[in-house]
């Protein structure tokens, strides 16, 4: 019997909170174990006992790079507890807050984390070397993020402007007029680098995952929707926990989250394949020139669906600011009551859902928090398991590459809060 | 034109919230001149640090000192220096990505905290609180000079 163990210990950070390691045996890939470190747990316990009103703000910091996506979930929850449903407009610079965030993220993971993979570049900064046009015209797209997140958000990182039931204050029309040119620009440097990701050689590799998105009709998923499945499922938020389960693995400090019993994918290539048809003209366009057909199941081209994202993104932003029309107020009135409340909106990563109950005085008894990392990371493991046992041949620094790549793939958020990621191979 | 600030750290995170903690020291004494950003990731340096001549950023620092040691590094670190995410970049990486883009300060300054518990959990331990004021007063000299 041949035994070999090809530890990848990935995301080995400084204070332990994330690992992967891959046993092989006479040829076969026996085990993959991915482990990450949830802050989410933590914020959980955290927010027990705080008033409502604490909690987008508390949640918020869960992520440096999708704060907006833990307080508008957070916001949509309450607001389901308390019974009440925001006004349209809001909702619109809900969604424009979101497209600030998604232009960010989106913007850093493809030009700085994941197209450098494909261009054989240790970091952005090689990258930045010799394709210095593209980096540049990658920070204008996120400064771009920046500034929509600093007039609606009320600052860049970890917005402050959001509450339950609205905002503290609403953006003028001359404020939202005066960023519009960068996000127009923006846009042409996103259409200008997509023939670039679209000449990516991509693995072939498509796998037969099970989508979760939201779905919200003629939009395109963002801050608000139904869950929809790849199955053929359509249904209200609040069943979200008749259908996904989070269990404990022995392994792991994380959560593994299943679909009726099954691994699942919430991200790009679930929204995108899911709700192709709520894309923009321009956006379909975009995803032509990218070589994606209308479903996309091969997770290394998520880099070319988060390309058209960004475009999505930045052109719905341009839109809703040609059609503000400033609101009434901006916030509702929150009327508290005791109750449970379900929300779930699409961080850039993914699907992320909030549960909280309310007691009368509006503290919070419970608060479940389940971010878009935990609900892929089965879904990262079969890939790994997959590709690994097909590059079987490869030499250690290669493998070790691409499994980085396939782990990126997803965008997930390790160690958030901490910023440490440390990769290394060992092959017994 | 004005100094730039930068505090930088993770407010749940322990003494990892430090940087943030002194930048709002330093804009608290409401000096004349000075931009003071109190919170950022760095990937934001780039942008940030375009316009000003002087930018001192404020981080936590993991050297073996004693936890509040207060400590200034003049000039670009490594690019390694600090620790990098999946989806984010380091303060080294953002600022070497700076250098190779042409955007770096005419005076660039690290002040470093030396932390103690960067665990999950928000508030600092008392070491690293009593050197707010010093690692303050240091940035306050530095943007004068």
């Amino acid at each position: 019997m041949t035994r070999r163990t090809l530890a990848v210990n990935a995301l080995a950070r400084v204070e332990g909170e994330g690992g992967m390691f891959v046993q092989v045996r006479d040829g076969q890939v026996e085990a993959v174990t991915l482990d990450i470190f949830e802050p989410p747990r933590f914020f959980e316990a955290l927010l027990r006992g705080r008033d409502f009103s604490e909690a987008p703000d508390i949640t918020a910091r869960i992520c440096g790079i999708c704060p907006v996506a833990y307080q508008m979930s957070a916001c949509l929850a309450i607001e389901d507890a308390f019974g009440i449903e925001v006004p349209d407009e809001i909702r619109l610079m809900r969604r424009l807050l979101y497209c600030g965030e998604w232009i960010e993220s989106h913007a850093l993971h493809i030009f700085f984390l994941h197209a450098p993979d494909f261009l054989g570049f240790d970091s952005g900064i090689d990258m930045a070397r010799e394709h210095r046009e593209v980096v540049e015209a990658a920070l204008r797209i996120k400064a771009a993020g920046n500034d929509l997140m600093s007039v609606v958000g009320g600052r860049s990182v970890h917005p402050v402007n959001v509450k339950v039931g609205g905002f503290h204050r609403l953006p003028t029309v001359a404020e939202l007029q005066a960023i519009r040119p960068r996000l127009a620009a923006a846009l042409e440097d996103v259409l200008a680098a997509v023939p670039l990701l679209a000449g990516f050689e991509f693995p072939d590799f498509d796998q037969p995952y099970l989508y979760l998105a939201l779905g919200a009709g003629q939009d395109y998923p963002l801050e608000a929707g139904r869950l929809t499945t790849s199955t053929g499922s359509d249904m209200p938020v609040a069943e979200f926990g008749e259908h996904v389960v989070e269990e404990h693995v022995e392994h792991s400090n994380a959560l593994h989250a299943r679909y009726d019993g099954d691994p699942y994918v919430v991200g790009p290539l679930a929204r995108y394949s899911l709700h192709y048809d709520a894309l923009s003209p321009m956006a379909k366009q975009v995803a032509a020139a990218a070589g994606l057909s209308q479903k996309c199941r091969n997770p290394f081209r998520s880099i070319l669906v988060r390309a058209v994202e960004l475009a999505y993104a930045l052109e719905e932003a341009v839109r809703v600011i040609d059609d503000w029309q400033g609101a009434a107020a901006p916030a509702i009135e929150v009327p508290v009551r005791a109750g449970v409340g379900h929300g779930a909106t699409e961080a850039p990563r993914g699907l992320l859902y909030h549960r909280y109950r309310i007691a009368e005085d509006g503290s919070i008894g419970e608060a479940t928090i389940v971010p878009p990392t935990s609900q892929n990371q089965l879904a990262v493991e079969g890939d790994l398991r997959a590709f690994v046992q097909e590059r079987l041949e490869m030499p250690d620094e290669q493998l070790s590459y691409q499994c980085e790549t396939a782990i990126r793939n997803y965008d997930p958020c390790i160690s958030c809060a901490t910023h440490f990621l440390d990769l290394r191979v060992e092959r017994r | 034109m004005t100094s730039l600030v930068v505090g930088i750290g993770a407010p749940t995170r322990g003494d990892d919230a430090v940087g943030i903690e002194v930048a709002k020291a330093v804009n608290g004494m409401g000096l004349a001149g000075v931009d003071v950003v109190e919170s950022a990731e760095p990937i934001q340096l780039v942008d940030l640090i375009g316009d000003h001549p002087c930018v001192v950023i404020v981080d936590g620092m993991l050297s073996g000192a004693m936890p509040g040691e207060v400590a200034v590094f003049d000039g670009l670190p490594a690019p390694d220096f600090g620790p990098s995410s999946t989806h984010s970049l380091g303060v080294g990486q953002a600022l070497e990505l700076a250098r190779v883009l042409g955007r770096l300060p005419r005076d660039l300054f690290l002040v470093g905290v030396e932390v103690g518990r960067t665990g999950m959990g928000a508030g600092l331990t008392a070491a690293v609180q009593a050197a707010i004021p010093h690692a303050a007063g240091e940035v306050r000299r530095l943007v004068s000079e």
